[in-house]
């Protein structure tokens, strides 16, 4: 039974300049304990999706204009569609069932509060409790995160922290409260490679420990490769393919994905020393998209067909989708 | 902070040396005796000499100066003879009181207006606030007294509020809480003048302030926890958009002391802003002098506080890393 | 280079018609102070026969005694003051004692501020903390009752009074052009300058100094509307100009005796410095934001 089901998300930002389809009918569903990973290139609208999941948009000048968001509640009843809640009901959701952390630890955290607090707010809102459980139980998911001397680092500082420990504690933050889905934004953007490999380690090692999903949205393939069972390609504020992470290394369809796995610089000291692949042009203005498939001009198997109607999310075999006319 | 405090001093000394006519005679003929022979004007007049070391060189003069301003000694009044600090010490309690009070106002009133605009930007509410604001702002602060005073102080109109003095005639029969809403009664009318220019200016600051942190990520990051949004507000937002508030105040009270010389004379309160205006008036040296030395005093005062307050709210700053 | 710098603020400026509007205002204002003596006197012209008369017929001094404090009507359309004299040609007169303090004091301001802030920006060092020194002992100083005494020892007269100001209100200035002589000393293009041997003062002033005026335009702006608050609150204590000239700070305080009996004497002279100092200030606030859009919101 899917955990989350998305149908047809649309979030638009109004701006002076004209409207921006950030987000324009995504779709996709999220079974319990499973690692999603969304990847495509910055300005993609990954980042608002996500946003848009846990009704974060800045409205003005964003607003979510369209979709339902199935998200299975409780045990037994029906899936509660998260756009039709209340603010509060909202509120109740945020930081207990569904959480989020972010690509910045250094700015996104309160530089002013000890990180006790922070995490300890979250705790208290959700459970309740007197001030020396709540203490308790921030000093376990300090353990649980993988700092050291937990008992002293409480009544830190974020600025007198690393930036890896930093994640931690916005890992510790989002997690303290036992949530069904982790939602993380380009979570090690930010952090050295090393630090990097740690963070993705612990994402997936407390996944397994406490039975929940993630959705990881990233740029980096490398992240999809180590982490997800799925992935998700995303472009100008659309999906355009779906697959099992083995398989869309080993065989990606959209052309979109093919250009992305081939700018991977490769490892091999083959040969040919080979410029790197890009994918020509750029990102499309998405106040005035193409008609037709928005990848169009940047396409090397572009055909007139591409330029008139845009295409469907088509499903292939093994639960594989892409949105083209001429897949590989 | 010392080196500030030497040149304030060394300023204060070159100013009075621009002061027309030898102070020894002129304290010599400023004495209310009329009935003095020319002898004994020359003797008032090298004793003084020999007072105030007039007949040492300059920088001699300068040492004497610095030794008697450590201990406060300003010598006397030339009006009235008596001690300058005592004439301070009648005044400042009444200038502090006044200028506290109206921090106190600005900060409590500017700080949730701005807040409040800050959250609903470029409402028309946030409009017509900022316009009333930029308004009140550039209102001169004398033109508002006078307003204030024909309006509300018995000119043709109300009669709600005393304009002159800081306590009535028989203010001293009334009990210590009768006293202290008599003060309050008297202070209305110029504490609004006071406040109403710090007002403008600091709601807009703590506003764009405000602003600033709202736009932050770690906002939210507290709103992606599901914090009720007063809580977003006023436990993480406003602590940290009140820090470039506080810093302003080492600001606020210089421009503050000097609107008190207007607006203490408009309204006749015996505070340091009168007494200064009366000394620049009767040429009185010694008061003028001191007057400019503990306004300047005063302002490092408050300036090293609001450093110290800054190193006190924002878990940042260490004051070791301040002073540095 | 920098002459599409310049358009580029106007077209940003020009986006606010608050701040044109003020702008249009200022220019006014210096309009009327400069034809003073042609709009408000009670002299005409003659020019080829014909005899041309200003249209406020009045001069700010003629005094009239059979016509005191008279409201407004047609002759006189802000009334007359205790001696008969017309308020309009005084507010008209006054006009150019606010507006000649406003713009030298702060011209005055401006140099010393520009000199102290490019040698301790640019030279740094020693010179730097002396300098820096020198600027927080004079903030420290309670400005206006500083101005008052060193009046009362100079004497006030109308270049006095702008002498004082400028010489007391440097301190902004000083510190903006030090900061951005700061910043700028350590990039490229100074460094690159420097190597090419180029001599320190072609430094400071083809490279530095363009970049650190516009926001020293915008706190000059902001200085003149405090000027002209600095000259009427004089005026209006009796410490500025003589009498003789009218000013609208002395109007108020000539006002202030009869106001239990023509309280609206005040009204025409106060208004008037509001107006221009808001006006003044509009057109700092439309500066600022057309310099640094960011800055907005």
């Amino acid at each position: 039974m899917a955990l989350l089901n998305v149908e047809n998300l649309r979030t638009h930002f109004f701006t002076d300049a004209g409207i921006v389809k950030a987000v324009d009918g995504v779709s996709f569903s999220l079974n319990k304990g499973e690692t999603l990973g969304v990847v495509g290139e910055s300005g993609c609208g990954k980042t608002m999706m996500a946003l848009s999941l846990m009704r974060l948009i800045p409205d003005p000048p964003g607003k979510i204009v369209g979709g339902k968001i199935w998200y299975q509640l409780t045990q037994t009843g029906g899936p509660v569609d998260l756009l039709m809640l209340t603010p509060n009901q909202m509120r109740g959701i945020r930081g207990k069932r569904l959480a989020m952390i972010f690509q910045e630890p250094m700015t996104s955290l309160n530089p002013v509060l000890t990180i006790g607090d922070q995490i300890g707010e979250a705790i208290e809102l959700h459970t309740g409790g007197q001030r020396r459980e709540v203490r308790g139980k921030t000093i376990e998911m300090l353990k649980l995160v993988g700092i050291s001397a937990p008992e002293r680092r409480i009544d830190d500082y974020p600025h007198q922290m690393s930036g890896g420990m930093r994640q931690r504690v916005m890992i510790a933050m989002a997690l303290s409260c036992r949530p069904d889905i982790l939602i993380a934004d380009e979570p090690t953007t930010a952090l050295d490679v090393t630090i990097q490999a740690q963070i993705l380690d612990l994402i997936a090692e407390l996944q397994k420990r406490l039975g929940m999903s993630v959705i990881l949205v990233t740029h980096d393939f490398g992240v999809i490769a180590e982490v997800t069972k799925r992935v998700i390609v995303m472009y100008a504020g659309r999906f355009v393919e779906e697959a099992p992470t083995e398989e869309i290394f080993a065989r990606p369809l959209h052309p979109y994905t093919q250009g992305l796995l081939r700018a991977i610089p490769p490892l091999k000291k083959s040969a040919e020393k080979t410029k790197l692949a890009t994918i020509p042009g750029s990102v499309p203005d998405l106040i005035k998209l193409p008609r037709g498939c928005t990848f169009q001009d940047r396409c090397p198997k572009v055909q007139p067909r591409c330029r008139i109607t845009e295409p469907e999310l088509e499903d292939k075999d093994n639960g594989r989708k892409v949105r083209c006319y001429y897949p590989w | 902070m010392i080196p500030t405090l030497f040149g304030i001093t060394l300023i204060t000394f070159f100013v009075i040396q621009l002061a027309p006519g030898d102070p020894a005679s002129l304290k010599a003929q400023s004495g209310t005796d009329a009935l003095k022979s020319d002898q004994m004007v020359e003797q008032v007049v090298s004793e003084t000499r020999k007072l105030y070391g007039l007949d040492r060189p300059i920088y001699v003069q300068y040492g004497i100066w610095l030794g008697r301003l450590a201990k406060f000694d300003f010598g006397n009044s030339y009006r009235d003879h008596r001690p300058v600090i005592s004439k301070i010490g009648d005044a400042l309690p009444i200038t502090l009181t006044l200028n506290i009070l109206t921090i106190l106002i600005v900060y409590l009133i500017s700080i949730p207006v701005g807040a409040y605009s800050a959250l609903k930007p470029s409402g028309w509410r946030d409009r017509i606030t900022a316009l009333a604001l930029f308004v009140l702002y550039s209102l001169p602060n004398f033109w508002v007294a006078m307003m204030l005073i024909v309006l509300l102080g018995g000119g043709d109109y109300l009669n709600l509020f005393p304009i002159v003095g800081f306590t009535s005639d028989n203010a001293s029969t009334l009990s210590w809480i009768g006293w202290m809403g008599n003060v309050a009664w008297h202070l209305v009318l110029p504490v609004t003048c006071l406040t109403y220019a710090s007002l403008a200016f600091l709601s807009r600051f703590s506003r764009a302030s405000m602003l600033e942190v709202i736009r932050q990520d770690y906002i939210r990051t507290a709103r992606a926890k599901g914090l009720s949004e007063s809580k977003v507000v006023w436990k993480h937002a406003m602590r940290n958009a009140l820090i470039p508030l506080v810093t302003l105040m080492g600001t606020l009270l210089p421009s503050l002391l000097a609107g008190s010389v207007i607006i203490e004379q408009i309204f006749a309160i015996p505070g340091m802003g009168r007494l200064g205006f009366e000394s620049v008036l009767s040429r009185d040296y010694p008061v003028i002098m001191a007057i400019a030395f503990i306004g300047a005093l005063l302002t490092l005062a408050s300036v090293l506080l609001s450093d110290l307050l800054y190193v006190v709210i924002d878990p940042r700053i260490t004051f070791r890393r301040k002073a540095a | 280079m920098r002459h599409s710098y310049a358009s580029l603020i106007w077209r940003q400026f020009k986006k606010s018609r608050l701040a044109v509007a003020a702008l249009i205002l200022v220019i006014s204002l210096f309009v009327i102070a400069i034809f003073a003596p042609l709009i408000a006197s009670d002299k005409s012209i003659s020019i080829g026969g014909f005899k041309i008369s200003a249209p406020i017929p009045f001069s700010p001094n003629s005094y009239d005694l059979s016509r005191i404090l008279e409201g407004p009507s047609f002759t006189h359309p802000l009334g007359t003051d205790g001696q008969g004299r017309d308020v309009l040609s005084q507010l008209v007169w006054g006009s150019r004692v606010s507006i000649s303090v406003g713009f030298v004091a702060v011209g005055i301001s401006v140099i010393i501020g520009i000199l102290l802030g490019v040698l301790a920006g640019y030279y740094g060092g020693a010179v730097d903390i002396v300098i820096s020194r020198l600027i927080e002992v004079m903030m420290c100083f309670p400005t206006f009752f500083l101005i008052l005494a060193v009046l009362a020892f100079i004497g006030p007269s109308i270049y006095n009074i702008m002498i004082v100001i400028g010489l007391t209100s440097w301190t902004g200035v000083a510190r903006l052009v030090r900061g951005e002589c700061l910043k700028l000393r350590s990039r490229e293009f100074v460094v690159a300058a420097r190597v090419a041997g180029a001599r320190d003062r072609r430094i400071v002033f083809r490279h530095l100094l363009p970049n650190a005026l516009s926001p020293v335009l915008v706190s000059a702006t902001f200085g003149v509307a405090s000027a002209i608050l600095v000259e009427a609150s004089l005026s209006f204590l009796g410490f500025g100009v003589p009498p003789s000239t009218a000013s609208w700070g002395s109007l108020l305080s000539q006002a202030q005796d009869f106001m239990d009996v023509a309280w609206w004497l005040t009204l025409a002279p106060g208004f008037a410095i509001f107006l221009t100092v808001t006006a003044y200030n509009l057109v700092g606030e439309g500066l600022r934001d057309a310099i640094d859009p960011n800055l907005k919101t």
